[in-house]
C-alpha cells in the first residue's frame, strides 16, 4: 500500500525585492510580474510504501524542509501533485505555542489543542505524555524552569500522543541532549515496527542510516538519488567529503592566518596528502594523513626544528609536535625541499581543524621554543576535517585500546 | 488526511463549515489569549473588570463635570454622559477588537508555518477575547442605567445587536489580518483610520448635534446604524427601527462572508509570505 506518492512536485517561491512589488502584482490586473523566482523544489517524484521509514538528506537549502512542508499541507506546490494516505502528524518544530509561564501540564493542553487533539483526548493521554517525557512532579512547574532537554522531551512526547499513521519529522532530533535523541530514535524504531510510516529530514547521514530503510537525497531542489539507506549514505558522505576537501584547500590557498619570522627559511606551502599521495583535506579517522611542508632557504641550515600545531575550529589545541624535542636529525636544508610529517593512523575525532606550521633554528639547550625567533611561522596555514565513520557519537579523540576477555567458568 | 485534500485547496464552503467544528479550539484559544495578556500582572484577570470601571469613571468626570457638553436643551450632565457612553462603549468594543485582531495571524507565525492549523480561528478568538472584556463594560453601563430607571424590555434586543456586531467585526478582522501579512503598514495606518472613523460616526455626539447636510455620512456608515441601535435600545426604551435591523444584519453578513473569502483566497500566499 502506498503511503506517499509524489508526482513531479515543484515549489517556486516568489521573491519580491520590495513590498510594493507584491502590492502592484496583487492590485494591478496586467500580467506583468514583479517578482524573482527561487526554485526550492524541482520536479521531485517518489513513492513511499506504508511501514517504510524514509530519510531525506541534503545540505542546507537543498529543499528538504520545503518538501516536508508540501507533504504536511503547510504550503501549496507550484506544480505537480502528491497523495498522502493515512493520519498525518508533522513535527516541523517542537513545542509550537509553548508559553514559558505556563506549567508543563498547561503547555501540554495548549500544544495538544494546537496540534489538533481534543481536550478529552489530552486528558486521557496526559499520564502517558508525562511518563514519556520523564518529568514526574516537575510537570506542575512553569516551563521556564525546565532545561532545554526537558522541554524537548515534553514537546516530543506530546507529538507521540497524536498516534499518527504517518510521521513527518524535520530535524527536530537535532535539539536536546544525547539521551533525548536516543529516546526519540527508540520511539521511532518502535513506531515503524508497529507499522507506522515515517519521513525524517536530517543532514546527519549516520542517524538516517541507522533509522531508515531508504534515503532520498536532495540537492538544489532536485532529487539526486533515492535508494537503499546504505547506498545513499555512502554516496552522500563521499560527496560531502569532496566538498569539504575543496573548501579546505581553498582556505589554505588564501592563507589568511598571521605570519612572521626572519624569512631565512620560508614555508612555501603546506599540503595534506592521503595514502595515495593525493592532496586531500577531508579524512576519516584511521586514515593516513601526511603533512608536507615545502620550504625554500636562502642559505644552508643544519637540522632546523619543525613545529606543527593542530587546533580545533572551536578553539582548543588538539595536538602538537616539535621535531626539536625529539632525538632526530632532519639533516641539511638548502635550496628547496619538503618535510613530511606522517599521521598514521589519524586518531583525532570528528571536526574541522586548523594547522599552524613553524620552522625554528636548531634548538641547542633546554630553553622553550617561545624564546626562539622563528625563521618562518605561519598560523592557520591549512585546514582539514575529520569524520568518524559509522559511529553515532562525536568524539574528540579515539584512544587506542587493547581488549581481553576471561570467561570465569 | 486522505487523498490530495490539503489545507491549501479546501473550498470556501468546506472552510466555513470547518469553522463550526473548530468551536472548542476557538474557545480554548480565547481563554488562553486573555490569560496570556494578564499573566505576570498583579491583578490578573480582574483587570478585565477594573479597566472598564476606570474608563467609565474617567469619561464621567471629563464630560459630566469638566467639559459640560450637552446634546440637547434642558439636558443634565448625567444625561449627556449616558448618551455618550451608550455610543462610546460599543465603539470601543469594536475598535479594540479590530486593532487587536489585525495582527493576529502575523503574531502567530509558527502556527502558520510549522503546524497544520486553521488560521481563520486566530482573528476570531482575538475578537472574542476583546469583546468579552468589552461586554463587561457594557454590562456596567446597563447597571448604571438601571439605577436611573431607564431599562425596559428592549434590553432583550441588545444581545441580537451585539451578535450582529460580533459577526461584522470578525469579518473585518479576517480581512485585515490577512492583509497585514502582506502589508505591515496596516498596523501604522489602522489606529489613525479608526480615529477618523470614530469622528465620522456618532460616538461622542449624536446625529442631532450635527448639521443635516452631514447626515449623508451617517447614511453610508454601517457603524452609525449600530450606534443608533445601541442608543435606541439603551436610552429610549424602544426597539430600533426596521431600517437599522436590515442594514445591520445585511452588512454584518456581507462583511463576514467577504472577509472570510479574502482570507481563504490569500491562504496559500500567507503560508509562503509570512
Amino acid at each position: 500500500m502506498v503511503a506517499i506518492q509524489a508526482k513531479h512536485l515543484s515549489k517556486v517561491y516568489r521573491w519580491y525585492a520590495r513590498r510594493t512589488d507584491l502590492i502592484k502584482e496583487l492590485l494591478v490586473l496586467s500580467r506583468k510580474q514583479y517578482h524573482a523566482k527561487r526554485v526550492a523544489l524541482d520536479d521531485v517524484s517518489f513513492e513511499v510504501r506504508m511501514g517504510e521509514c524514509v530519510g531525506i538528506i541534503g545540505r542546507n537549502g537543498a529543499g528538504k524542509s520545503t518538501l516536508l512542508k508540501l507533504l504536511a499541507g503547510l504550503s501549496a506546490p507550484s506544480s505537480g501533485s502528491f497523495e498522502v494516505n493515512g493520519k498525518v502528524a508533522s513535527l516541523l518544530e517542537l513545542g509550537t505555542g509553548f508559553h514559558p509561564d505556563y506549567s508543563g501540564v498547561e503547555n501540554i493542553r495548549i500544544n495538544g489543542i494546537l496540534l489538533g487533539l481534543s481536550l478529552g483526548e489530552i486528558e486521557q493521554k496526559l499520564p502517558a505524555i508525562v511518563e514519556f517525557a520523564e518529568l514526574g512532579e516537575v510537570i506542575q512547574q512553569p516551563l521556564r524552569t525546565y532545561s532545554t532537554g526537558m522541554q524537548a522531551r515534553l514537546a516530543f512526547s506530546i507529538a507521540t500522543a497524536l498516534q499518527p499513521e504517518l510521521l513527518l519529522i524535520d530535524e527536530v532530533l537535532a535539539v536536546g541532549d544525547a539521551y533525548f535523541v536516543n529516546k526519540c530514535i527508540n520511539y521511532l524504531q518502535r513506531f515503524i515496527s508497529d507499522g507506522g510510516t515515517a519521513l525524517v529530514v536530517s543532514h546527519n547521514s549516520f542517524l538516517l542510516g541507522r533509522l531508515c530503510q531508504k534515503i532520498l537525497w536532495l540537492e538544489n531542489g532536485k532529487l539526486l538519488q533515492f535508494d537503499s539507506a546504505q547506498a545513499v549514505c555512502r554516496a552522500y558522505d563521499q560527496y560531502v567529503r569532496r566538498l569539504e576537501s575543496a573548501r579546505c584547500e581553498q582556505a589554505g590557498r588564501r592563507g589568511d592566518g598571521e605570519r612572521w619570522g626572519s624569512g631565512e627559511i620560508r614555508i612555501q606551502s603546506v599540503l595534506l596528502l592521503d595514502r595515495d599521495e593525493h592532496t586531500e583535506y577531508a579524512y576519516f579517522r584511521g586514515d593516513r594523513m601526511v603533512v608536507r611542508i615545502n620550504y625554500k632557504t636562502a642559505g644552508l641550515y643544519r637540522n632546523p626544528s619543525i613545529y606543527l600545531l593542530v587546533f580545533s575550529h572551536d578553539g582548543p589545541l588538539v595536538t602538537s609536535c616539535f621535531s626539536g624535542e625529539e632525538p632526530i636529525d632532519l639533516g641539511v636544508f638548502q635550496g628547496t625541499g619538503y618535510v613530511d610529517v606522517v599521521f598514521d593512523p589519524l586518531l583525532i575525532g570528528d571536526g574541522s581543524y586548523w594547522l599552524t606550521a613553524g620552522i625554528f633554528p636548531h634548538k641547542e639547550g633546554p630553553e622553550s621554543i617561545y624564546r626562539l625567533d622563528p625563521y618562518d611561522y605561519h598560523e592557520r596555514v591549512c585546514e582539514f576535517t575529520v569524520k568518524r565513520p559509522n559511529r553515532p557519537l562525536q568524539t574528540v579523540f579515539d584512544h587506542p585500546v587493547t581488549w581481553s576477555h576471561q570467561c570465569a567458568s | 488526511m486522505i487523498g490530495t485534500g490539503t489545507r491549501m485547496n479546501r473550498s470556501f464552503s468546506e472552510s466555513l463549515s470547518g469553522l463550526l467544528r473548530n468551536f472548542e479550539l476557538i474557545r480554548i484559544l480565547t481563554v488562553d489569549d486573555l490569560r496570556r495578556a494578564y499573566t505576570g500582572s498583579l491583578m490578573g484577570l480582574s483587570w478585565i473588570l477594573i479597566k472598564p470601571v476606570l474608563l467609565i469613571s474617567l469619561y464621567g468626570v471629563l464630560f459630566g463635570i469638566v467639559f459640560q457638553v450637552r446634546s440637547g436643551p434642558r439636558q443634565t450632565g448625567t444625561e449627556y454622559l449616558l448618551v455618550l457612553l451608550a455610543g462610546l462603549l460599543p465603539w470601543l468594543i469594536f475598535s479594540e477588537a479590530v486593532s487587536a485582531a489585525a495582527g493576529s495571524i502575523t503574531a502567530n507565525t509558527s502556527l502558520v508555518t510549522k503546524i497544520v492549523f486553521p488560521i481563520e480561528v486566530l482573528p476570531v478568538s482575538k475578537v472574542l477575547g476583546t469583546m468579552l472584556s468589552g461586554l463587561i463594560s457594557l454590562t456596567l453601563l446597563v447597571v448604571v442605567l438601571a439605577y436611573f430607571n431607564q431599562i425596559g424590555w428592549t434590553l432583550m434586543l441588545l444581545p441580537l445587536l451585539i451578535m450582529a456586531q460580533l459577526v461584522f467585526t470578525i469579518g473585518l478582522a479576517w480581512f485585515l489580518s490577512a492583509v497585514h501579512v502582506t502589508v505591515r503598514d496596516t498596523s501604522q495606518v489602522l489606529p489613525f483610520v479608526l480615529t477618523v472613523c470614530m469622528f465620522l460616526s456618532p460616538v461622542v455626539y449624536t446625529p442631532e448635534m450635527v448639521p443635516k447636510a452631514l447626515a449623508v455620512i451617517f447614511a453610508c456608515n454601517p457603524m452609525a446604524y449600530f450606534l443608533e441601535g445601541y442608543r435606541t435600545i439603551l436610552l429610549t426604551n424602544q426597539p430600533p427601527s426596521f431600517l437599522i435591523w436590515v442594514v445591520v444584519t445585511v452588512t454584518a453578513a456581507m462583511i463576514f462572508l467577504s472577509g472570510f473569502w479574502v482570507l481563504c483566497r490569500m491562504r496559500a500566499l500567507i503560508a509562503d509570505f509570512i
